[in-house]
């Protein structure tokens, strides 16, 4: 007996189930009501995709959009440095997440202009993409992006934007060679909170936890010397991949390094921040027995933390040289 | 004098929209039921669409899939206090709102039809609601299960394949900000098929929390605050017969049960938070007062 000719027409005309095998809208071949029909012809007067108004396209955003969003509402901006493969995406996504599954800590989500972004990071560690194993897409050289989320700590309260800065982790690490080069990363002069990735994995590996501590290391370094501390900001030392040391003959050694690492930074930096503090996420872990977004709400608890407004800087009064200048204003 | 009130009816491809304004249109028609908006007449209106609508569901046959240009249908209603109103909405398809989500464009005409609406109703299939499902946690399922782990190339991202919730919040943005937004609008959201999730014994306002917690986030703290509602809506109290040459499965017993009642108002039913009834206009009264 011969297979039979698997059926692929479909009366919908946008479906390409011929092509892909799948339902247009999402449904199983069987629920879909027009898989199985002979398509509709079109009508030639019907304006199927007409020329369209644009919406906002639910991208990454520019930096350039970030003092609109701050003039109108208080706001968080965030920037997440590490080298490359740290773990940036995977915490987006990881974030992003926990959103979708509820609040997260003390804040719920109110909007978001960038939906579409989110959900492009978080593809490759969903079902849908037919993956085996969770990957997240490393973030490409070019200018830096804004992921935003309009957050709320209560029903009723005002909004706290949230504008999470992304750029690759290779242009970050380029500044231990040329700390000058800190002035091409605007979001970090602007951002309250930088987050400092250390990558689990590497930390594991005994060959690469040296360079690891090291280039981050430098990495804070050139930025304070690129002059792109305010004082004000708070520093976040997040170890991602910590699901990664369950199990690990390294784990203790390497939690200590982590331990050792942050006392450092704090001996050398303290100044240079108004908080330093410690974090051990996993925010998208590889297996199922480990729970997703351990120490995200945590890490976006300290994130959302009000900044202290800058000092304002008084010009320095002048004392008049002369003893008539010196008089109070009634008596000049 | 008749007081215009015109209202948006959203939603993403076959999500109930069509069934609703059937369900509608026979409930108004058909005097049986206590509603909060009723028939007024058939004056300075083509009731052609709704006639047709409202014949397939009281056959209880599936509705053909809205396309083309939107039709802009109207009813003339009056309120229990005797006001005459003239309800206009339009029967826009479910692709013109997916459209939104996936393009990042609105044809013209669909913007020229949202603009000015002062109400929207938004439905969600409560049956048929995609959650995100991580790679980890279904791998690790069919391990336990002892199942073959499905081998194949990767998948592009599309943005179909955006969680249901995820599509349903950008959607109500995209209502709410510039170009389309119009200003404030109460929002009705319907979860359809109600009949099909109500034995999970839940209320509306729960499974919204429980089932669509981003959406339920929004809601509460986005920027329609108190301007919105949440309704179980059942407009065909089960399955109806497809469509000839549809492969969909359908519970003939449904239909059957479907046709047997004497009143085809007995086949709706509206859940609130805190009430049942039959009255389809609830939430229309509400979005237009």
């Amino acid at each position: 007996m011969s297979g039979a000719v698997p059926v692929t027409i479909c009366a919908n005309p946008a479906c390409r189930v011929a092509e892909t095998g799948r339902c247009v809208e999402g449904l199983s071949l069987e629920q879909c009501s027009h898989y199985g029909r002979p398509p509709i012809p079109k009508d030639d007067s019907e304006t199927t995709h007409a020329e369209g108004i644009a919406l906002s396209p639910g991208d990454r955003l520019s930096l350039d959009a970030a003092p609109e969003i701050m003039r109108a509402h208080e706001t968080r901006v965030i920037a997440v440095l590490g080298p490359r493969d740290a773990g940036k995406t995977s915490l987006i996504a990881g974030l992003f997440g926990l959103f979708l599954d509820g609040p997260v800590g003390g804040w719920a989500f109110a909007g978001g202009r960038t939906l579409r972004a989110f959900e492009i990071a978080c593809h490759d560690a969903r079902a849908a993409s037919k993956r085996q194993a969770p990957h997240f897409e490393r973030t490409h050289r070019g200018p830096a992006g804004l992921y935003q989320l309009s957050l709320s700590a209560r029903a009723g309260a005002p909004l706290v934007e949230l504008l999470i800065a992304d750029r690759a982790g290779e242009e970050y690490l380029e500044v231990t060679d040329d700390a000058a080069a800190s002035k091409d990363l605007p979001e970090l002069p602007r951002a309250d909170v930088i987050t400092l990735l250390v990558d689990g994995k590497r930390l594991l590996d005994v060959g690469a936890r040296h360079n690891l501590q090291g280039d981050l290391a430098l990495m804070l370094q050139a930025i304070h010397d690129g002059d792109a501390l305010t004082g004000r900001q708070r520093l976040a030392i997040a170890l991602t991949k910590h699901d990664e040391f369950e199990g690990s003959p390294q784990k203790e050694r390497a939690e200590r390094d982590f331990d050792e690492f942050v006392a450092r930074t704090r001996n050398r930096f303290s100044a240079s921040f108004s908080a330093i503090e410690s974090f051990r996420l996993v925010a998208s872990p590889g297996t199922d027995t480990i729970r997703r977004g351990s120490g995200v709400a945590e890490l976006l608890e300290f994130w959302m933390r009000p900044t202290p407004p800058a000092a304002l800087k008084m010009p320095a009064r002048l004392v008049p040289s002369r003893a008539f200048g010196r008089l109070p204003p009634s008596l000049g | 004098m008749r007081q215009e009130r015109s209202i948006v009816i959203c939603g993403l491809p076959e999500s109930g929209k069509t069934t609703f304004l059937a369900a509608l249109w026979h409930l108004v028609t058909a005097h049986d039921v206590d509603t909060h908006l009723a028939f007024d007449s058939l004056r300075d209106g083509d009731q052609t669409h709704l006639n047709n609508i409202v014949r397939q569901w009281r056959d209880a046959k599936v509705q053909a899939r809205t396309s083309g240009e939107p039709t802009l249908l109207s009813m003339n209603l009056r309120d229990r206090a005797g006001t005459k109103l003239r309800l206009t909405f339009p029967d826009l398809s479910g692709e013109s709102y997916r459209r939104m989500w996936e393009d990042r464009d609105c044809d013209p005409e669909v913007a020229k039809v949202l603009a000015g609406r002062t109400g929207v109703v938004l439905f969600v299939h409560a049956d048929r609601i995609e959650r995100a499902q991580w790679v980890v946690d279904v791998v690790g399922w069919m391990r336990r299960l002892d199942l073959p782990l499905e081998q194949g190339k990767p998948i592009k991202w599309h943005p179909r394949h955006a969680p249901t919730q995820v599509q349903v919040v950008d959607l109500l943005q995209l209502l709410h900000r510039p170009p389309l937004d119009v200003g404030p609008r109460r929002l009705a959201i319907a979860l359809s098929a109600w009949d099909k999730v109500e034995a999970e014994g839940l209320t509306p306002g729960a499974f919204l929390a429980q089932r669509l917690p981003l959406l339920h986030q929004y809601l509460e703290h986005g920027p329609l605050a108190d301007r919105w509602r949440v309704y179980g809506v059942s407009a065909q109290g089960g399955d109806y017969e497809p469509l000839e040459g549809s492969k969909s499965q359908w519970s003939r017993e449904d239909v059957e049960r479907a046709r047997a009642h004497d009143k085809p108002s007995d086949r709706i039913k509206l859940t609130s938070d805190v009430a049942h009834s039959r009255d389809l206009t609830e939430p229309i009264a509400w979005l237009t007062e």
